[in-house]
């Protein structure tokens, strides 16, 4: 059986198996690529992967999109995953939508244990929690970080002018840093006049001191 | 070996696991090789629990690249994984060229192949001569940072830089082949094979090497492929999975090697499973730089590769492309690609969503560290701090491509 053929019974396969649950099928770029609906998202690759014939055992890679203003909000993120099958020797991909206020998805982790990690990184760059996993927290970010950086609407600047704020991160409490006469910040009249450009531009920091 | 002594000796369990010394291996240990935090529970020296932090070396690769061009996204998978460099390079521009649809000449596909093989010996020299060290044996260590230092020089003459290579563009190499090229790379081949033969003296069947690697933070092929194992500690357990073989790319289809697979996945069988790849990268590399091709060094696409600087002075139509490959940058049509490759460390994968802009709108490195050092939390669990430390260099994890 040809490359192309077994890709195409694949999507049929899937096709027949859940039927009106599956949005789209088709070969994108040697791809072959299923949009499904969100209820089934555990199911099917328990499915894929149990199977006797496809054996998709391989996991491979799960991420996220952000199609903020191409897409209503209701559905403006995207989780993607790959799958490969080393019998067949061919991989598939799943696209599942999500979004609103709290997105969700249900958590491959009872599927696939290489999930632990990986899904906290969708969740941290995302914000889109996956239900039933144990430790739905930050992957990359610390854990006090504002925002979702991977977001369409969260600025590559980042949300703060400067670098992170100062002090240190004891047991998810940030602690002030102690003042001391070095690092007390200058008042602005001992501070170096600065060029008529950064004149114009706010202080780096509330306290006014420079990053 | 002493593991089960041990383990035989502590019978009973930690209700809450009081009494139970916390260790932090890391984020700034010499022996993890990266900023890795692994948070221990120790009694003793058994670790009883762990949990790693990873985060330190984040630089938010994906957010910056879809703010570059598809050309300037080549700067930033040099920083990935920054001990085999040009390899990640070739990846993201075999991306790009699937997304445009363009068919490089042979010549740029049997030099790429040439770039990666070598990539991937440095690479594995550096594995294999650190689990040295962690072992106690810090002589082949040396014996390899030898070669490394030749090669470098011949990637400073090739592309003018040492580490951050920035090799290749879309659609072929950034420039024409120094002359010398193909004679450096055989001679390079020579001091490898007697290296090589050295190094296994020093450590194959060294007895104390042995009895610190054999059975230990050994995992089972089923439990590596859901982890999503790939690369050389994937075939340590079994597995049969090159995607040199697989999906060929790149004309690796030319070339005749072997792919090396182990038994059990333990710290000895990805040890000799990366010794005996490194001998076929030799293989490799000494057939594609005997049977080089003559022909351009880039394909006829003349909205996509910059034409020559002395064309852009001269020539009306070279200047006006010129400025548009600068200005608006390459678009590739809609659409979205995944494609692999078989980095020294494993599947090295680029998923790129294009919405028909000269950025991509969403890119998203799999970087093969990953998915495996998960595990760590699983592989270190009810060992010795002295097997940690192997354990963690057996893997290879580099923090650059972990953490992006």
């Amino acid at each position: 059986m040809s490359n192309v053929e077994l890709k195409t019974k694949l999507l049929e396969d899937i096709k027949a198996q859940f039927g009106d649950k599956i949005l789209s099928a088709k070969i994108n770029y040697d791809m072959p690529q299923v949009e499904i609906d969100p209820e089934i998202h555990g199911e099917i690759h328990k499915w894929l992967k149990d199977h006797p014939e496809w054996q998709f055992n391989h996991f491979t890679d799960i991420t996220g999109v952000d199609y903020l203003g191409k897409r209503d909000d209701s559905e403006r993120f995207e989780v993607i995953v790959h799958l490969h099958s080393l019998s067949k020797n061919i991989r598939v991909r799943t696209k599942t939508r999500t979004g609103g206020e709290n997105p969700e998805v249900q958590s491959l982790i009872n599927v696939y244990i290489g999930s632990t990690w990986t899904e906290r990184e969708v969740y941290d760059m995302y914000g889109i929690k996956f239900t039933d996993h144990p430790r739905m927290t930050r992957l990359l970010n610390p854990d006090d970080f504002e925002g979702h950086p991977l977001r369409k609407d969260f600025p590559v600047k980042g949300l703060h002018r400067g670098s992170f704020p100062k002090g240190v991160v004891i047991n998810n409490k940030r602690r002030e840093p102690q003042v001391t006469r070095q690092t007390r910040p200058k008042p602005a009249d001992q501070m170096l006049p600065r060029t008529p450009v950064e004149q114009q531009r706010a202080p780096l920091r509330e306290d006014g001191g420079d990053a | 070996m002493l593991k089960h002594v041990i383990d035989q000796a502590i019978v009973e369990e930690y209700p809450g696991n009081k009494d139970l010394y916390d260790l932090n291996l890391g984020p700034a240990h010499p022996a993890t090789h990266g900023i890795f935090d692994n948070r221990c529970k120790l009694d003793g020296e058994r670790i009883i629990e762990v949990e790693g932090h990873i985060g330190y070396c984040h630089r938010s690769f994906e957010k910056l690249s879809e703010h570059y061009t598809y050309n300037q996204v080549i700067t930033i998978t040099d920083r990935m994984n920054y001990v085999s460099s040009m390899a990640n390079n070739i990846g993201w521009v075999l991306t790009a060229e699937k997304l445009l649809g363009i068919e490089v000449p042979k010549l740029v596909q049997y030099v790429r192949v040439i770039i990666f093989e070598i990539n991937r010996i440095i690479d594995h020299l550096v594995c294999n001569g650190i689990l040295g060290v962690d072992a106690g044996a810090y002589t082949g260590f040396l014996y390899f940072f030898e070669l490394r230092e030749d090669i470098y020089q011949m990637f400073d003459k090739m592309v003018g830089a040492r580490l951050t290579t920035n090799f290749g563009r879309v659609g072929g190499l950034d420039r024409p082949l120094y002359p010398d090229f193909q004679k450096d790379v055989l001679a390079w081949l020579e001091p490898v094979r007697k290296t090589m033969k050295e190094f296994h003296i020093l450590l194959t069947r060294n007895r104390i090497f042995i009895d610190r690697c054999k059975d230990v933070s050994a995992i089972s092929a089923e439990r590596a492929l859901e982890y999503g194992f790939s690369g050389p500690n994937l075939r340590a357990t079994g597995v049969k999975y090159d995607l040199r073989k697989d999906e060929p790319y790149s004309s690796y289809e030319d070339f005749d090697f072997d792919v090396p697979v182990g038994s059990t996945g333990d710290i000895y069988d990805r040890y000799m499973v990366r010794m005996i790849e490194m001998e076929q990268s030799v293989r490799i590399i000494e057939q594609a730089a005997k049977n080089l091709p003559d022909g351009p060094h880039h394909a006829d696409v003349p909205e996509i590769y910059l034409p020559e600087k002395k064309d852009v002075y001269s020539n009306m139509e070279a200047m006006i492309r010129h400025f548009k490959i600068i200005m608006h940058g390459i678009c590739p049509p809609e659409g979205e690609v995944y494609q692999a490759v078989e980095a020294p460390n494993g599947e090295l994968g680029f998923y790129c969503v294009s919405d028909g802009g000269p950025n991509p709108y969403r890119l998203h490195f799999r970087s093969p560290c990953l998915y495996f050092y998960q595990s760590v939390e699983e592989l270190l669990k009810d060992g010795l701090i002295a097997d940690a430390i192997l354990t963690l260099s057996s893997l290879n994890a580099i923090a650059g491509e972990l953490e992006r």
